[in-house]
């Protein structure tokens, strides 16, 4: 027999710790049908049952503020779970009883998983489990997730919600009944079949305001329909009091409370301070790490190449395929990194010995940060400037995500509720920030000529992100400058976890970067063989080298950047240019368009008008800041 | 207001002081959410910052709040930490 579990709960409360403890390694990822939203499904086998579990993105209410709690709220009214596992943490148990009566509305049978149950009792929280289950009427399971405590227990406790059917929702004053009843029994005709049994949920979320279903507000009785707000906020207090009167007779405190603040929280809430000391910290640990790495690394991936490699696989190629278009598409017509342009010597050589082990322990960095609970913090102390440049806090998540790839970056700016700032924060993604195999190329190519002109570069897109941001917002009229978010408290990394995003990431960049990446090599690789180099070079002139002051032959690495940015950078090392031209030709790379990836992407997120105007954004700026660049080189 | 029994906005509330939220003035929409992180009549609020936002503590978790959010909570000065 089959179970269709739902995981719900807020963010960081071990919901992910927990599925990953029962379904193991086979756990599927998959986008929400319709949406970029992930959700992850796996199975468990538990007595005669197979238990089949869906992890829902992190949920503070089922009245939703972004797009990922909507997919939350649209899975368990789409996807009929036979039993809703509610997990919450026992040390801010009180808050989370909230949620517990929203979801009590549903009448889908609920367990309760109280988690961290070890760390509530070390704080001198004492959760009774027996009064809480005689309290809410369902299931409720203590555990400790991370140890897989309490997890077998869980999976029992699902079978016999299952087995016993539906919890009966809260009852509230006689008052507020009457009139949700009212509410129900008119929005039931209305509501497509399989919503119907929703009913009560829905009536709910309609005197709570919620968008999706406010078209139903029209049929409900006049005399209801004008004190439809008085009746939510009722709603809302009636559900608090219940929640407080649980938690008096379930929770007893032991020990003083202690504050979950450390020092660096404190600092976190003191913007320009703040500021300075998580954006230091940040930098020098991500960029410390690759200036190292390009030091150890950038000479002996060469003298490999150099001594081993392309002799190996140059004499292997000659002595089997004759001189033609095909042996100079797999070696090239010359030796050389940056010269031959073949897909088995440049090509190889780009992926696997220039960006793979660099971004391996760049995304490893990104997933501890994400790991520690430091880009809430992060989000705090950059609320003041990113409402400058019409976005919140919450922003500059999406943002770093975006400095390993603008398609991951793009994506999540999903959990951003506004959209202006979703738009805002997309634009200067994909404009400013290079993904994260393209830093890696810009410290080999650039970095030749010293750490000073890596430097300028930062310094150059930072104040384009800074000044676009702030056109952009005077621009792109409303917007909201609100933030409420919650700092889990810091955490260790697990180990396991941050390897399994790596993996993730970087496979992901072998599916789909690597062949972009030899796509964009066998390009260069046929213009250089056909002639049409010149062609291009001629046509581009004006620009590459009326404006830019660039050599003309460079306008192809500039186009190649519309494919994959790292390797626009990388063919740039086949040219004799000054560090100022060098600083030209990349900045301008980075600037002039997206890349095909995020082309897609930021079409499907924000239509075709929307996405041209981006296009038109970036290419003005490489313009104008292509030509001040020239300038100066020319000086 | 400064220091006396009277009831304030969150928003102008002092570092280091503990207080009792009395009421939210907010939409039903934003109540709700108030609601589900612990933001509700009754409760106590520790103020460990008020600058550019407002970081407070509520049902033992931390939560930082813009001055406009924090404008539509109402509290009564409760006592000192």
């Amino acid at each position: 027999m089959k179970i269709k579990v739902v995981l719900i709960g807020h963010p960081n409360v071990g919901k992910s710790v927990i599925f990953n403890n029962l379904t193991g390694l086979n756990a599927i990822v998959s986008n929400y049908p319709g949406t970029t939203v992930e959700i992850y499904r796996g199975t468990v086998k538990r007595r005669d049952y197979v238990i089949d579990i869906i992890d829902t993105p992190g949920t503070y209410s089922l009245l939703p503020a972004s797009q990922a709690e909507e997919v939350t709220r649209r899975i368990i009214l789409e996807e009929k779970p036979d039993v809703i596992v509610h997990v919450v943490d026992a040390t801010a148990i009180r808050r989370h009883l909230y949620m517990s009566l929203e979801l009590m509305e549903l009448g889908i049978p609920i367990v309760l998983a109280v988690n961290q149950i070890d760390r509530a009792k070390a704080l001198g929280i004492n959760i009774s489990r027996k009064e809480l289950e005689n309290q809410l009427g369902i299931p409720v399971v203590t555990c400790i997730a991370v140890r897989g405590e309490g997890l077998e227990a869980l999976l029992d406790a699902v079978i016999e919600a299952h087995e016993y059917g539906s919890p009966t929702h809260i009852k509230y004053s006689d008052d507020l009944e009457k009139q949700l009843r009212v509410i129900e029994e008119v929005i039931k005709e209305k509501l497509p079949r399989e919503l119907k049994r929703f009913s009560r949920f829905i009536a709910t979320l309609l005197v709570l305001g919620d968008k999706e279903f406010k078209g139903l507000e029209s049929i409900v009785p006049a005399s209801i329909r004008k004190i439809l707000s008085e009746i939510g906020k009722d709603l809302i207090l009636e559900r608090v009091t219940k929640t407080d009167n649980i938690y008096s007779k379930v929770v007893t405190i032991t020990k003083a409370k202690k504050t979950k603040l450390s020092r660096i929280d404190y600092i976190s809430v003191r913007p320009a301070f703040g500021i300075a000391i998580m954006a230091v910290l940040t930098l020098l640990v991500t960029y410390g790490i690759l200036g190292l790495m390009h030091e150890v690394g950038h000479r002996t991936p060469s003298m490999l190449y150099y001594n081993f490699y392309e002799p190996l696989v140059r004499s292997v190629v000659e002595k089997y395929i004759p001189p033609g278009i095909f042996r100079s598409i797999l070696v090239g017509e010359v030796s050389g990194i940056y010269k031959s342009m073949g897909l088995l010597t440049t090509g190889v050589f780009f992926v696997f010995f220039m960006i793979l082990p660099m971004i391996l322990v760049l995304y490893f960095i990104l997933g501890v940060l994400e790991d520690s609970g430091f880009l809430p913090r992060l989000a705090v102390s950059f609320h003041r400037p990113l409402c400058k440049m019409g976005m919140t806090g919450d922003a500059i998540m999406p943002c770093i995500a975006g400095t390993g790839c603008s398609i991951v970056g793009v994506l999540s700016t999903r959990i951003l509720r506004g959209d202006k700032e979703r738009i805002i924060a997309s634009t200067l993604m994909v404009l400013g920030i290079p993904c994260m195999a393209q830093q890696v190329m810009i410290w080999h190519i650039l970095g030749r000529y010293g750490l000073i002109y890596i430097l300028l570069l930062y310094i150059i897109l930072l104040s384009i992100i800074i000044l676009v941001g702030l056109i952009l917002d005077r621009v792109i009229l409303g917007g909201s400058r609100t933030l409420l978010i919650e700092l889990p408290p810091w955490r260790k990394p697990q180990l396991r976890s941050v390897l399994k995003k790596t993996y993730t990431r970087v496979l992901d960049f072998l599916k789909t970067g690597v062949p972009l990446v030899l796509l964009g090599i066998l390009i260069i690789n046929l213009a250089y063989y056909t002639g049409t180099i010149n062609v291009i070079a001629e046509l581009f002139s004006p620009i590459t080298s009326g404006l830019w002051r660039l050599p003309p032959e460079v306008g192809i690495a500039i186009i190649i950047g519309a494919l994959r940015k790292d390797v626009a950078v990388g063919i740039l090392g086949r040219y004799e240019l000054s560090p100022i031209q060098m600083l030209t030709a990349i900045t301008v790379i980075t600037l002039s368009f997206p890349c095909i990836g995020s082309f897609v992407i930021v079409l499907s997120e924000f239509g075709i008008k929307r996405t041209l105007k981006i296009i038109a954004i970036m290419f003005a700026t490489a313009l104008t800041i292509g030509s001040f660049l020239g300038l100066l080189s020319s000086l | 207001m400064t220091g006396g029994r009277g009831n304030l906005k969150l928003s102008d509330a002092k570092e280091g002081r503990v207080y009792k939220i009395v009421r939210v003035e907010a939409t039903n929409n934003e109540f709700a959410r108030f609601s589900s992180l612990g933001l509700v009549p009754g409760r106590e609020v520790v103020i460990h910052g008020n600058g550019t936002v407002v970081m407070i503590e509520v049902d033992n978790s931390i939560l930082v709040l813009d001055h406009q959010s924090a404008s539509k909570i109402i509290v009564s000065d409760h006592h000192e930490n």
